[in-house]
């Protein structure tokens, strides 16, 4: 979290997701207070900025509360974030992903690991009849012990 | 270094969407 913080400077958007299969110690607490509590302390300290406007969404899946939520947060700095935390994927994934104007910093959790992505190029290209997508940018990764 | 106020903050925020969703969910499509 500290070298997170040391990264992200002037946020424009963040994408927080905190998704995973269901396990049944968890159903009493929705998947708001049981997994996305985390981003959103994560995100509300990186940002350092009031959420003018909150718009949330949620469903319960295997639970009689949500077992999916996905919350917008505007800031007033101008910043946008969006948090999707499920209890319904059948694939573990912990991703916060940050565009900053010349970065995009995206940290995975399960593998302690930050790549910076910097002077982000693509562009499309028709040749011999078929297009042709290329894509060019400098990461860099840091890995967190 | 987290102040109290920002922890609160953080608290009332996850409350807030909580209500939101549990809304929600108890009136579907409203």
């Amino acid at each position: 979290m500290q070298e997170l913080k040391n990264i992200v400077r002037d946020p424009i958007l963040i994408e927080c997701r905190r998704l995973g299969p269901f396990q049944s110690r968890a159903k009493d607490d929705g998947v708001v207070l049981d997994l996305m509590i985390h981003d959103l302390d994560i995100v509300l300290n990186l940002v350092g900025s009031r959420a003018h406007r909150i718009s949330a969404w949620g469903a319960a899946v295997s639970s009689e509360v949500e077992d999916v939520a996905n919350v917008q947060l505007w800031f007033a700095n101008g910043c946008l974030a969006t948090i999707t935390a499920s209890r319904a994927t059948q694939e573990k994934i912990r991703t916060l992903a940050v565009t900053q104007r010349e970065e995009y910093v995206l940290l995975n959790y399960t593998d302690q690991d930050i790549r910076i992505y910097r002077q982000g190029s693509s562009e499309h290209r028709l040749g011999r009849g078929e297009l042709r997508y290329k894509q060019e940018a400098l990461i860099e990764r840091i890995f967190c012990a | 270094m987290v102040s109290a106020e920002d922890e609160l903050y953080s608290l009332q925020v996850t409350l807030e969407i909580i209500e939101m969703i549990r809304k929600d969910l108890a009136h579907p499509g409203r």
